[in-house]
């Protein structure tokens, strides 16, 4: 007995301690402040506003932009936000409705992974706005925010184009859905309208997380004589790289600038600026100007782009593209926000 | 007095057990700079901080009991059944594709789906059992290899034969059920379901069973002593595949009450990633396979997670520190460290300790 009494006590001052440590090396205001706890719920009138993910932010550029475009926001409007991850569809579906239980101001989540949970969440609660981005639920009060990616991905396709020496290009894919097909369609469009004689391989991961999977579907593509391989396939796009790495030749990556991480051969980067659409969505209902709409981004708005072509980058332009090939891009991307050129969409 | 002494060291197990991982979560907190107590405190919040958050864990808990259940009954009978995963995600599409395309009204397809699901885990376990009892091939082993079998299985058709081509279409799924075919939730607005009713019954069903019949005589004789049990006359080969079969319905019927009652389709992935069948066989282990102990034992591993969840969304301290504990769980049930301890403490002090719970 009385070993299990000393067992206790020895265990309870450690906690005690480890508990003190823990405030001391913190102030506790200044950590739950700028994160916007939602304990204590009515600090002045400041509007609070969660962005709920579909996974956890890990690699994904596609959330970690998010969340930088969501803290921007923050700051620069003077709202508390708070970013949450989720481990699973049951996880998410949660935590969708534990904001709504701590009474957040607008909700945005995003992807279609969350449109089951969301549909559900947002017919039970119609008075709560919510927003959903790179998806559409067609619901009063749900705003949907998308992207016309097939923009972007043409201008990429046709700087591939222009580019190629063997006229083979490919694209590692992550899922064979129209989502993608966005992508491929757009890329497509833009590499017949530059170089008609050009072979398109595409390939399909099957997984948007698999980087060994896109790397050898990358080696695979290079095998087949493609000098350019366009990385399509989100945190696959990291196997891609090493295929263009092994093979010193080239690829092209998306959703952020990678060209800044080995500008030899990821030479181009197809951009999705979720922080921009985060940051607007954040800013218009601030605003007021917040509407419970479909809207969508694309060049003209500078919702997508490509790296040298329509944003500026500090990284360096690889020879195998060229500053012609740059100039020319240029001018089609010009074509497609004056309505000169219509990109079809599949 | 027996029963008292039983009931209290299944809880005593487990309380030791989750008092060492929260002492090292604590040190986890601590080590990321947030505030212990502040952090714990969103933790509870998080998983009993209202009826709201209260109900969370409990649907969180569903699964995990009734696949809890199950294996505490394949290792109350000495057999270890490793292929929940599998069960679960054949009974679960299994009850989905019933749903979706037996006709019939709503009550029927409900019933006919979680039956569906309930037969699926069943013979799916059996399987193995039958492997064991005829071939001899070992039954861990063949268990956790079907996982995948099943897992893959269930995942193929879902990307290709039956998949929802409408909406986006990026997910891997089936069409949504029709929702006269849905397992009704307890209380509107909230995730929990009568999924749950179904597991908390089974629960006091198998420890009735276990305690009370014949049958769960045999099956308790058999885990204590396969000699002894084969000389009064239990068929071990007959046994196993009937305690198989049972213990996979059980892993069916939590995957079909998911499908009904939360994603109202299959998914693949929604029931592997939250790993809800190695949280039932751990609340197995925590709970030394008493089916009430396995059901409390659920409740606090969901609450856990749901109490994961509160800290995610309240404080600065990230989602993983409750998986820290988690896995410190493991390592202790794994090295049944509380056990031997407190039985060898048991035999010196006798009885005195039974009620310190």
């Amino acid at each position: 007995m009385k070993k299990t009494l000393s067992l206790v006590v020895t265990m309870l001052v450690i906690v005690a301690v480890l508990a003190a440590c823990g405030s001391n090396n913190k102030g506790n205001n200044a950590g739950t402040g700028e994160n916007g706890a939602g304990a204590g719920n009515d600090g002045g009138k400041k509007k609070r506003i969660a962005l709920v993910l579909p996974e956890k932010i890990g690699v994904n550029p596609f959330f970690a932009t998010m969340d930088e475009g969501l803290k921007k926001a923050g700051k620069d409007f003077g709202v508390e936000v708070k970013t949450i991850e989720s481990t699973d569809p049951a996880a998410l579906e949660q935590n969708l409705r534990a904001t709504v239980a701590e009474n957040y101001d607008l909700i945005i989540t995003a992807t279609f992974q969350a449109e089951d949970a969301l549909t559900k969440v947002a017919t039970e609660n119609p008075d709560k706005p919510f927003a959903i981005i790179d998806t559409t639920v067609d619901l009063p009060n749900v705003r949907s925010v998308k992207f016309r990616e097939q923009e972007a991905a043409y201008v990429l396709g046709a700087a591939a184009g222009l580019s190629t020496k063997t006229n083979v290009v490919g694209a590692v894919v992550a899922m064979d859905t129209p989502l993608l097909k966005k992508y491929t369609s757009g890329f497509e469009q833009g590499l017949k309208a530059t170089n008609p004689d050009a072979k398109f391989l595409v390939n399909y991961v099957g997984s948007f997380v698999d980087s060994p999977k896109a790397k050898e579907l990358a080696l695979l593509q290079y095998s087949q004589k493609a000098d350019f391989v366009a990385g399509m396939s989100a945190v696959g796009d990291l196997g891609v790289f090493e295929a263009a790495k092994e093979k010193n030749l080239y690829a092209s990556g998306q959703d952020i600038d990678r060209t800044l991480d080995d500008p030899e051969h990821i030479v181009l980067s197809q951009l999705k600026g979720t922080d921009t659409v985060t940051y607007e969505t954040v800013k218009d209902f601030v605003g007021g100007n917040f509407e419970f709409s479909s809207v969508d981004y694309g060049l003209k708005e500078k919702g997508v782009g490509v790296t040298f072509i329509t944003n500026e980058t500090t990284s360096t332009l690889s020879p195998f593209i060229g500053q012609e090939t740059v100039d020319k891009a240029k001018a089609i991307a010009e074509d497609i926000i004056s309505g000169k050129i219509v990109v079809q969409t599949p | 007095m027996d029963n008292l002494k039983n009931t209290a060291r299944a809880l005593l197990q487990p309380l030791m057990a989750i008092i060492v991982g929260l002492i090292a979560g604590a040190i986890a907190i601590a080590v990321v700079g947030g505030s212990v107590f502040e952090t714990y405190g969103e933790m509870w919040k998080g998983a009993f901080g209202s009826f709201y958050f209260f109900t969370n864990t409990l649907s969180r808990a569903t699964p995990i009991i009734l696949i809890g259940l199950g294996v505490a009954l394949a290792f109350r009978a000495g057999f270890f059944n490793m292929g929940s995963e599998g069960q679960m995600v054949l009974g679960a599409l299994s009850a989905a594709v019933t749903a979706i395309y037996l006709p019939g009204p709503g009550w029927l397809r409900l019933i006919a789906a979680l039956v569906a699901g309930i037969v699926a885990g069943g013979l799916w376990s059996a399987l193995a059992g039958w492997l064991d009892a005829k071939f001899r091939m070992n039954l861990l082993i063949t268990t956790l290899l079907l996982n995948y079998v099943a897992v893959l299985f269930a995942g193929y058709i879902v990307s290709y034969p039956l998949k929802d081509k409408s909406g986006s279409a990026a997910m891997a799924q089936t069409v949504m059920i029709d929702k006269a075919a849905w397992l009704p939730k307890l209380f509107p607005g909230m995730s929990l379901h009568a999924g749950f009713i179904l597991a908390a019954a089974g629960a006091i069903l198998l420890a009735l069973f276990m305690r009370h019949t014949v049958g769960g005589y045999e099956v308790r004789m058999l885990g204590g002593n396969p000699l002894f049990a084969g000389y009064g006359g239990v068929k071990r080969g007959q046994m196993m595949i009937y305690s198989m079969l049972a213990s996979g319905g059980f892993a069916g019927l939590a995957g079909a009450g998911e499908v009904l009652g939360t994603q109202y389709r299959y998914l693949d992935n929604a029931l592997t990633a939250p790993s809800y069948a190695w949280s039932g066989i751990m609340a197995t282990l925590l709970a030394g396979s008493n089916p009430l102990g396995t059901a409390l034992a659920a409740v606090l591993l969901a609450a856990l997670q749901t109490g994961g969840m509160g800290v995610e969304r309240n404080t600065s301290v990230p989602l993983e520190v409750s998986s820290i504990i988690q896995a410190v769980l493991i390592l202790f049930i794994s090295a049944r460290f509380t056990y031997s301890y407190f039985k060898k403490k048991k035999k010196k002090a006798g009885a005195s300790n039974g009620p310190t719970v």
